[in-house]
């Protein structure tokens, strides 16, 4: 197998502070293979932006990789400097952040925004107006919007529109990964289901990766090939997504299935997961889930839990270690420290 | 339903006028509702951002007075209420949740400041003492407990999930008969969404309040609400009991907010061909259907004639000429 698009190896990421510098992203290994569309889950406060934030290279203080390493196409993103980094930024990746209202300049069209990205990257007759006046409309039109609306300020758009302009700048260089932050967030179900659909479309046609975080799992299940649920800064489960969906491994992940209502089926109770995640300046010995944990044992409270490869899934958790399920087995403090 | 509904409103509408002093333009925020809260009852309000659910929930709790129409809360039209202090009664009666459990509560005092200035404000005849135990008691009913130490907690101890139940502590402090809560849920985390959504389930079979669920999430709409109603531009296009929208929809719109809910228990994934329309015209509309232009069934009539609620079934109606059509074909048959 030929090596992956972006390889993320024990990557950690902190916040340095005078008390404790809370880990919000903890030894992470991650790999994204060319055109795959991978989904990245959890509740707020679990590290999932900070993670992206990581990859994207837009970290900023107190926000440190403290280990670990982010490669690109080969290339260690987490030494380069801001000059090389900018040569890789939005040409082979862009991102797409959480709101679009706030992403866009409100004192500029949107050709005009667009122009500026075109001018910092390409130079001479790539970036002349007539280069960008094409390229804007061609974007435009990729993401379903009329290029009429270059002219636009995004206060005249609503906001699925500013939503896909914003997609559509992330395409201004055909990159090869596009990397999105909870993009649909902002949206109602209807504008946010035709959206999906639209990224889903243009992955499939253009051929780039997708990262796509979001704390909504029912809207990645029918968009995404691969599905990492985090906790606590932790990959708890990554898996192919629809394994995932039909038979959660990590008992995080099925509390998080069933804490949805459903609108078709049976009403059935829902009780979410009790308790609260864990404060990451002191995170719990053992298991970060097992204070919520409706399965937990003995040696959860103990052990801090590695990553087991159960099928095609990897999952953090001590069901899975081989000891089987019952009680009180103690387990050699190996993984742990 | 035979009996006076709690609240009723009656043609309701709130028009906002856009623009300076010789605009003429007017944005119909809400349009001719006929809205109707049984005692007991939670009803849910969904529909897309914009649609006018807010709006609703503000003309609801008199933040807002309506434009035309009546509010009548037992019978009694409360839009005309002038004087402060019917005002404050009737606010006791209809208090509101907000969306924002971060912003909602003051940070700079404890949680405790909130609730105690409600029951100051509006069950003057209590003692200082009598005050604390209410608070305790509301607490303990939307579990916050123990409830005396979660009454010392400032804001930022708390999560998300707490301090919306904070919020609905407040409203219930001053013994409510309905609370507005609008949008409770869209900002916490799903993990404990369920557990507000069991508090609202909770205080209408314990404490037989009604509530008003604003949501756009049609999934927490009905896993708590008796009826649901759906708003599109202003309008209210459909009402019914809960299982029976969403099992029949009988309204374009409805139908394709139903079929758009992403559900992770069922992987579907129907052409949603009408959800690339427009946002509806609700500046200055002109008469006819506002679904019009994104609706698969449009007919001639739909551009001339604004569709009224018409009977679709027991307690359900939708505002739709090609779905009366169809009802009237199958009664004449």
């Amino acid at each position: 197998m030929a090596e992956p698009l972006l390889t993320v190896r024990g990557l950690s990421v902190a916040y340095l502070a005078e008390s404790a510098d809370v880990v919000a992203v903890d030894a992470v290994d991650l790999d994204v293979a060319d055109g795959e569309f991978l989904a990245i889950v959890g509740e707020s406060g679990c590290g999932k932006s900070t993670l992206l934030f990581a990859i994207a290279g837009l970290l900023s203080p107190p926000a440190q990789v403290i280990a670990g390493e982010i490669r690109f196409r080969g290339t260690d993103m987490a030494r380069l400097d801001d000059a090389a980094l900018r040569h890789l930024r939005w040409r082979d990746f862009s991102v797409v952040l959480q709101s679009a209202m706030n992403a866009l300049n409100p004192m500029k069209s949107i050709e005009a925004q667009f122009g500026d990205a075109m001018r910092a990257h390409l130079s001479g007759s790539g970036a002349s107006k007539a280069a960008i006046h094409a390229r804007t409309a061609e974007v435009l039109r990729l993401v379903g919007i009329d290029p009429v609306h270059a002219s636009s300020y995004p206060h005249q758009l609503s906001g699925g529109m500013r939503q896909r302009a914003m997609i559509a700048m992330a395409l201004l260089f055909t990159p090869q990964l596009v990397i999105m932050d909870e993009p649909s967030s902002a949206l109602d179900v209807v504008a946010q289901r035709s959206l999906m659909r639209q990224v889903k479309d243009l992955q499939q046609s253009l051929g780039f990766a997708v990262v796509f975080v979001t704390h909504d799992m029912s809207l990645v299940r029918s968009y995404s090939d691969r599905l990492m649920v985090m906790y606590a800064g932790q990959l708890a489960e990554l898996a192919p997504t629809e394994s995932c969906f039909e038979r959660p491994l990590h008992p995080y992940s099925r509390g998080l299935l069933d804490a949805f209502p459903s609108i078709r089926g049976p009403r059935v109770p829902l009780f979410g997961i009790p308790g609260s995640p864990p404060d990451l300046a002191h995170p719990p010995a053992g298991c970060r889930f097992a204070p919520r944990c409706p399965r937990v044992m003995d040696r959860c409270l103990t052990t801090e839990p590695d990553v087991f490869e159960v099928g095609a899934s990897q999952v953090r958790c001590l069901l899975y270690d081989g000891l089987g399920t019952g009680a009180g087995v103690a387990k050699p403090a190996g993984v742990a420290s | 339903m035979s009996e006076t509904p709690l609240l009723a409103t009656d043609a309701l509408s709130r028009h906002f006028r856009l623009g300076g002093l010789f605009s003429s333009r007017t944005l119909h925020a809400v349009d001719d509702v006929d809205l109707q809260i049984g005692e007991r009852e939670i009803v849910a309000l969904v529909g897309e951002s914009g649609s006018g659910k807010s709006t609703m929930a503000r003309l609801l709790a008199l933040l807002y007075r309506p434009t035309t129409g009546k509010i009548l809360f037992r019978g009694k039209d409360v839009a005309a209420i002038r004087s402060r202090a019917d005002l404050r009664r009737y606010r006791a009666q209809v208090p509101m949740v907000f969306q924002d459990p971060y912003s909602s509560i003051n940070p700079v005092y404890r949680v405790s400041h909130g609730v105690l200035r409600a029951l100051a404000l509006h069950r003057p005849s209590l003692t200082r003492a009598e005050r604390m135990a209410e608070a305790e008691r509301v607490f303990e009913t939307v579990g916050l407990t123990p409830a005396r130490d979660m009454l010392r907690k400032f804001p930022y101890e708390m999560s998300g999930g707490q301090r919306q139940r904070v919020g609905f502590a407040q409203a219930l402090a001053v013994n409510p008969s309905l609370i507005l809560a609008d949008e409770p849920v869209s900002m916490l985390d799903v993990s404990i969404r369920a557990g507000i959504l069991n508090l609202m389930l909770d205080l209408r079979d314990r404490i037989g309040v009604s509530i008003l669920f604003i949501t756009h999430d049609i999934a927490s709409a009905r896993y708590v609400a008796d009826r649901i109603a759906v708003m599109y531009a202003g309008h209210l296009v459909e009402t019914g009991p809960t299982e029976e929208v969403l099992a029949n929809p009988r309204h374009p719109y409805s139908q394709l907010l139903v079929s758009a809910v992403p559900d992770p228990h069922s992987p579907i994934d129907v052409d949603v061909s009408a959800a690339a329309g427009e946002p509806p015209r609700v500046i200055d509309p002109a008469e006819g259907c506002r679904f019009m232009p994104r609706c698969p069934l449009a007919i001639e009539i739909c551009g001339r004639v604004t569709p009224r609620l018409t009977p679709m079934g027991p307690d359900h109606a939708a505002a739709c000429h090609v779905a009366a059509q169809q009802v009237a074909a199958g009664a004449a048959v």
